[in-house]
């Protein structure tokens, strides 16, 4: 991707238009060289920054001055660093851009913390790693407790800093990032270092030392050097401090990291002092202090007056002694005073910044949970649609079932003659040769017996036919209810389509029910003829208003004595179609239940019985598919009637 | 002489009772009557009742059913027996009929050889 970067600027430099994308290109690379190459890094952001400017690209511009803020901050510009991080962090909260706001929070608080406001410098840190957190950008939150614990560790929390260390190596670990790996070591080191535990430090610190030499990272490898420089000056191997206090200047002036520079200037100062090597650590302290004003850090320019005072002392300059122990008071107090306030904030700062990390944690939980409830209701969604889909299938075939008893019944009787009448004309066909046997032997009598044998197998004959015929019109007019692809619309004859249902739907019914007897009414207008329709599903309408009918003055049967059940089936032409009424004198509907009734699923019967598809469907299949109308009135008490209308084309 | 009533609402019954029992109608020996409905077989019953010795009737009948018939058969002519004839071969309708006092259960297809062990168990023929 590194390489790529070069690459994709050197074809926007060719084109030389200014746009967006050109910006974003700039900033990634900037981006990523801040580290290791501040300078040029700063350029390319100013760069940047100004072509957001002109193309009034917001975010591009936000993003650039956090970097621009960034690389000041790498060259120990710390007080201009401040205005663009603040100005980036000021477009973020504006475009809500939090990405970009984290990353410019993070830098903040380097600031901060090098110029001794502890206070805002956790604020900042916690913010952005609350940020961080949220958007799941677990390398960007490393670096966030990378940040918290050097600020903790400045105001003297080595708790609190050791947690985030800690939480930042393993972070690093994971992921494999080694200079991450490495900071955190160092952190680590100095942290033990400070608390007493020297062989710990010194085992951290050349571990670290070890994996930026790895990574080539020369600042980094300049800090453990120092650090590492700080440990063997306390035990006393002043020969290998002083080589790891030189290579870390040299590396640091290198980079041109200033502030660093002037740290390894005490630390070299202080070494000599230790050594008696006054004049040379004259030398240093001094250059460390004119250093440390030029870039006003306050902590340096203390820690260099304070050790300069004991030079002073150590040569037997008291005047200077004192000035610069006057000096080291005044910016400390500067310094401490802040950090005081800074210590009795910082209580209540943790208790509130322990307070946003929960709550971030928290934040975090649930947004795992919302996403995880979300792919549940998905998956329940599908497995819904799906029982849809089985339940509708399930009332077809219900549906089907009982037309198929109806079918089996029309069909029997038929069937039945023809196999009765054909087994007695073999019969008869048997006793006609021995009648004839007995004509050729001259029995009158069985003369008389062929001719009566001969017409009974004629009729016979004719009976198989007529029958046979019966059967065939059943099964031809059924293919034409189940005929036709899906959908397809063809001229039916209504009336003649309404009475075969009928006929099916009433002996489906009896043969659920033998004992029960309904009169059946039958009104058609001999004007309704055809009208084009999906018979298929015209027919599953009829059956299930029909059926719908038989059921209702069935049960009113079963709780009233002497009641007779009635359902009459009504056609009639008009003027816009056709109307068809299915009215039954039943138990009727309640209101409660008529405003219901063509609802999906809704159903009065037990459970188990029907799906409470049927009135929904049909009232689709009606309105939707043919552009008519089904409508219900009912008595309670009294019955119901449904009424179909179906349009002319 | 033996009479039978058989009841049923398709016409062409007859013909298949009178051809397969041609030689006993011929000899005079059996006398077929035959109902379009349950309601023209008891208007029938109240002439012939005490000459029949059975009643063949099919279950599914437009008007009144077959089982009905049989109850009020069984009720005003408690000694007349009853067989049913039906094209449901379920056991529902086999234990109603039963339950109702028939006398037999038979299915369609009718199968003669069946019905006449049936007339010869009631010692008809």
């Amino acid at each position: 991707m590194r390489a790529l970067d070069q690459d994709m600027l050197a074809a926007f430099e060719a084109r030389g238009v200014p746009d967006t994308a050109w910006v974003d290109a700039l900033n990634e690379r900037a981006y990523w060289t801040t580290n290791t190459q501040p300078v040029p890094a700063q350029e390319m952001a100013e760069r940047a920054r100004a072509m957001a400017e002109a193309l009034g690209y917001e975010r591009g511009r936000a993003f650039a001055l956090g970097i621009i803020g960034y690389t000041l901050y790498m060259r120990s510009e710390h007080e201009q660093a401040l205005r663009p991080l603040l100005e980036a962090l000021a477009l973020t909260e504006i475009h809500e851009d939090e990405t970009i706001e984290a990353n410019v929070l993070s830098a903040l608080a380097m600031v901060y913390v090098s110029l001794g406001h502890f206070e805002q410098a956790l604020s900042c840190g916690l913010r952005s790693l609350t940020l961080h957190k949220q958007q799941g950008n677990r390398r960007e939150a490393a670096w966030s407790h990378m940040g918290l614990g050097t600020s903790y560790f400045e105001v003297g929390d080595y708790d609190r800093a050791n947690r985030n260390f800690m939480e930042a190596l393993d972070l690093f670990t994971e992921l494999g990032v080694v200079t991450g790996e490495a900071r955190a070591l160092t952190g680590l080191g100095l942290l033990y270092h400070t608390r007493g535990d020297q062989d710990r430090a010194h085992e951290f610190l050349t571990r670290s030392l070890g994996l930026f030499r790895t990574a080539g990272n020369k600042l980094g490898e300049a800090r453990a050097l120092n650090d590492l420089g700080i440990v063997y000056q306390h035990r006393e191997a002043f020969d290998e401090a002083l080589a790891c206090h030189q290579e870390s200047l040299r590396l640091r002036i290198e980079t041109g990291n200033r502030q660093a520079e002037c740290t390894s200037l005490i630390n070299l100062g202080k070494l000599h002092l230790q050594r008696g090597d006054v004049a040379d650590a004259l030398l240093s302290l001094e250059e460390a202090l004119t250093l440390a004003h030029s870039i006003n850090a306050k902590p340096r320019m203390y820690q260099a007056h304070q050790a300069l005072s004991e030079a002073y002392e150590a040569k037997g300059n008291l005047t200077q002694a004192l000035f610069h122990q006057k000096a080291f008071h005044q910016y400390k107090e500067e310094v401490f005073g802040e950090e005081t306030s800074a210590k009795i904030n910082h209580m209540q700062v943790s208790f509130e910044v322990e307070k946003a990390q929960q709550e971030a944690e928290i934040t975090r939980l649930r947004n795992v949970e919302l996403r995880e409830k979300n792919e549940q209701l998905e998956t329940l969604l599908q497995e819904l649609k799906a029982a849809q889909v089985q339940l509708i299938q399930q009332e077809k075939l219900a549906s089907l079932g009982q037309l198929t008893a109806g079918i089996a019944h029309e069909i029997k009787n038929p069937l039945n003659f023809v196999n009765n009448f054909a087994a007695l004309t073999v019969e008869l066909a048997a006793e006609l040769s021995e009648s004839l046997k007995g004509e050729r032997e001259g029995d009158r009598d069985a003369a008389e017996e062929t001719d009566d044998l001969l017409a009974d197998i004629g009729f016979n004959a004719g009976k198989i036919q007529e029958h046979g015929k019966r059967a065939d019109s059943i099964v031809k007019s059924m293919m034409l209810h189940a005929s036709g692809k899906k959908g397809e619309r063809r001229p039916t004859p209504l009336n003649d389509l309404l009475d075969e249902f009928v006929n099916l739907s009433y002996h489906g019914m009896r043969a659920q029910h033998p004992d029960f007897n309904v009169t059946l009414e039958r009104v058609y207008d001999p004007a309704v003829g055809h009208l084009e329709t999906v018979q298929q599903d015209i027919g599953r309408v009829f059956i299930n208003l029909l059926n719908n009918a038989f059921f209702a003055v069935f049960e009113k049967a079963q709780h009233q004595a002497g009641y007779a059940p009635k359902v009459s089936i009504q056609t009639r032409r008009e003027a816009h179609g056709v109307t068809i009424v299915i009215r039954d004198n039943g138990p009727g509907i309640p209101p409660e239940v008529q405003a219901r009734i063509f609802e999906p699923f809704f159903t009065t019967k037990p459970t188990g019985v029907g799906t409470g598809l049927g009135l929904s469907l049909s009232h689709e299949i009606i309105a939707h598919g043919h552009g008519g109308t089904l409508s219900m009135e009912s008595e309670p008490g009294a019955g119901a009637s449904f009424t179909l209308t179906l349009p002319l084309p | 002489m033996t009479n039978i009533l058989v009841v049923d609402d398709e016409h062409d019954v007859q013909y298949l009772f009178k051809q397969y029992f041609r030689r006993q109608v011929k000899k005079g020996e059996i006398t077929f009557h035959f109902a379009l409905s349950a309601e023209d077989a008891l208007e029938k019953l109240t002439h012939i009742a005490t000459d029949l010795m059975l009643v063949l009737s099919d279950i599914n009948m437009p008007g009144m059913t077959g089982l009905e018939l049989l109850r009020i058969v069984k009720a005003r002519f408690p000694r007349l027996r009853v067989v049913m004839i039906t094209a449901y071969n379920d056991n529902d309708n086999r234990e109603t009929a039963l339950a109702h006092g028939a006398d037999g259960y038979l299915t369609k297809p009718i199968d003669f050889l069946e019905l006449q062990q049936t007339f010869a168990q009631f010692k008809v023929l």
